[in-house]
């Protein structure tokens, strides 16, 4: 059987009186693009934030390469994600205030490289996603597709091997949306790294290699990695 | 780190280090101004003007430019909330971007630390401007009336605050602007999927009130000839301190006040904003509180020079000194109300062009800001005027002129800080146009 990448067990996670997973489990093998589904309130944004290590969950287990997640310190959960994940939001969620290179450049500045280092590695991912001609303009300038490129090329700018991305393609048209998608699957790839997917666009989910389906915080389906 | 940190200093904006920075360098001024007063000892070698010559007087005057700082470091608590929700959104971009929460506090720290250095050290410049405008070295600041030249000079030049001392300075004030800095964004919680607010706080508590009751207690002492200096100083500093903790409080308990009175849509509105955040319009209002306070005092003073016929050029110089000094601190207290507005109106711009929309008319939600500021200045300066009028008639021992001009200043002080709050709507007319832009219900 293939050993997976990272892997989510018996996960429960409440707000207040609010159950947001109810015992969801899932795993992602290398190189695998994994879908999570569900209707809106099933907990599928909640079990990915808690596998990147946004989230800790109040009971069950995240194992990424036999380390566990929810054992981490938050400061060490945010290194890892900076240095072996890649996160990606609806909107983007860009620093508004920053031009698209030097958003891109600001894993790479905490991670203490070279100014001139992180620039050229910077515009290099910009190009690499089609997003080499709004280099300089700032997240106000750019349509929703350009800056939802720019926040990939954030998220994989430090070479992750897991990228996460939640609703990448919500706030875009369909033909934006189609673009990134196949944007994002190209580069992962050519680069091996998984992808972890939440989407409720059928759409969407056909990229996918597999597709676990949430319902009331549990996951239905194949959760696991199949031999 | 540090070119991350230079990044988010050059793209982050230009009106809040700017107003960190003016405000740190009159601080660091001014301290210096009263270090340079404490240094002086017996009767200096040159043409001071007597309240900072006069040995006996000279320590009340440095207390009272110390004093001076208060409304300053109210307006650079007030700054470093100025576009306080774009900053967390930027801080929560960072998180996302993989930046611990140490690395975003740093990050955080640095983007007020650098404006507050700056500043400080602007203002050992300004403290060399001071000594040369209002020096009392020859060539000083004079002025002649009648014929008879009087030394105006209030910055000692004789003496010079020594490098360590000035180096202290510079460090303190730029500590005091990172102090006030971390604390202004510690009712968020920056996450990598945005910012959350925490459980509200709880309503303010009346604890001030004790201060002011320590104050009041201290006054009779002051009487006594013995205690007159230290206990006037003591009971001054216990009822700014008051005056400044019951603020809040006072703001919270008139906000709920007018809820229940108010019955006009402007009124409402202010009333709400009280109730919900009652802090901003609760440190105006112990600004202009303590204005009203000296500024009661001073009619009182006043009066009784007036009646007993001592109107020499060093009374009435004092008394102008005095109320010029107020006047300047009720324009940085109308600052600080419109850095308050702006940001308030900017955070709610979705409500305010949703209420624009519903048929609220814009003059209704101007107003409101009218009424936020005023139900919290106008009794705070009140208060303060009536506690300042008292308290000089206590030590004067009354006399109808006393009473009279101690009435004016309590009359005239509340007008004056409708006046600020007016101002402050004023400067603030152009972001209230903008809140209401229906375009804010697309975008905003």
């Amino acid at each position: 059987m293939m050993e997976p990448l990272l892997r989510a067990h018996a996960l429960h996670l409440a707000f207040g009186r609010t159950e947001a997973l109810r015992g969801a489990s899932a795993e992602v093998a290398p190189g695998e693009v994994l879908a999570l589904t569900g209707p809106s309130g099933s907990g599928k944004s909640t079990l990915l934030l808690c596998m990147a290590g946004v989230l800790r969950p109040q009971a069950g287990s995240v194992t990424y390469e036999g380390r566990r997640l929810d054992d981490l310190s938050e400061d060490d959960r945010t290194r890892l994600r900076r240095r072996e994940f890649g996160l990606v939001l609806q909107f983007g969620q860009l620093v508004p205030e920053l031009s698209a290179v030097q958003n891109v450049m600001v894993p790479l500045l905490l991670e203490r490289h070279d100014r001139q280092a992180a620039r050229t590695s910077a515009l290099g991912w910009l190009d690499r996603l089609g997003a080499a001609d709004v280099a300089d303009a700032q997240p106000g300038e750019m349509s929703g597709g350009e800056a939802q490129r720019v926040a990939m090329a954030r998220a994989l700018v430090t070479g992750p091997g897991l990228v996460f991305a939640d609703e990448p393609t919500g706030a875009l048209d369909t033909v934006s949306g189609e673009q990134v998608m196949e944007v994002l699957l190209s580069t992962v790839r050519e680069t091996g790294a998984s992808v972890v997917l939440v989407t409720h666009d059928n759409r969407v989910a056909a990229y996918a290699d597999r597709e676990v389906v949430l319902r009331d915080g549990v996951a239905e389906g194949r959760p696991a990695v199949l031999p | 780190m540090i070119v991350l940190a230079g990044l988010l200093l050059r793209t982050g904006g230009w009106l809040r280090p700017l107003l960190v920075a003016a405000c740190t360098a009159v601080v660091t001024a001014l301290v210096l101004v009263a270090v340079a007063m404490a240094m002086l000892s017996g009767r200096p070698d040159e043409l001071l003007f007597d309240v900072v010559a006069d040995p006996g007087t000279r320590g009340g005057a440095a207390f009272g430019t110390v004093l001076l700082t208060v409304p300053l470091a109210l307006l650079l608590h007030q700054a470093l909330r100025l576009g306080n929700a774009a900053r967390q959104r930027r801080l929560a971009g960072l998180r996302l971007a993989g930046a611990t929460t140490r690395e975003v506090r740093l990050l955080g720290a640095a983007e007020v630390a650098a404006p507050a250095f700056v500043g400080a050290v602007a203002g050992v410049l300004l403290f060399g401007v001071l000594r040369v405008l209002l020096g009392g070295g020859q060539g000083g600041a004079f002025l002649a009336i009648g014929g008879t030249s009087h030394s105006v000079g209030l910055v000692p030049t004789s003496v010079t605050p020594p490098w360590w001392a000035v180096l202290l300075v510079v460090l303190a004030v730029t500590l005091v602007g990172l102090v006030l800095g971390l604390r202004s964004g510690r009712e968020v919680a920056l996450s990598p999927h945005g910012v959350s607010r925490h459980q509200r706080a709880r309503p303010p508590r009346p604890w001030g009130a004790l201060l002011l009751v320590a104050a009041a207690a201290i006054v009779p002492l002051a009487v006594t000839r013995s205690g007159l200096v230290a206990a006037s100083l003591a009971a001054i500093t216990l009822a700014v301190l008051g005056l400044m903790t019951l603020a809040p409080w006072s703001a919270y308990a008139l906000g709920r006040l007018a809820q229940k009175r108010v019955t006009n849509v402007a009124g409402l509105l202010a009333a709400q904003r009280l109730v919900t955040e009652p802090r901003p319009a609760g440190r105006a209002g112990a600004a202009v509180g303590g204005i009203g306070l000296v500024a009661g005092g001073l009619g009182g003073l006043f009066g009784d020079l007036f009646a007993s016929g001592t109107l020499e050029f060093f009374y009435v110089f004092s008394v102008v000194l005095v109320a010029l000094c107020l006047l300047g601190t009720l324009l940085v207290v109308s600052l600080t109300l419109a850095v308050h507005s702006a940001e308030s109106l900017t955070d709610r711009r979705r409500s305010m062009s949703s209420l624009y929309a519903l048929g609220v008319p814009a003059e209704e939600i101007r107003s409101s800001q009218l009424w936020e500021g005023g139900l919290v200045a106008v009794p705070m300066s009140l208060f303060g005027a009536l506690v300042g009028a008292l308290v000089m008639g206590v030590l004067s021992g009354g006399g109808i002129m006393s009473l009279l001009l101690a009435i004016a200043g309590v009359v005239v002080t509340p007008l004056l800080a409708l006046a600020a709050v007016w101002l402050a709507v004023a400067l603030t007319a152009p972001v209230a146009r903008r809140a209401i832009d229906p375009e804010n219900l697309r975008t905003a």
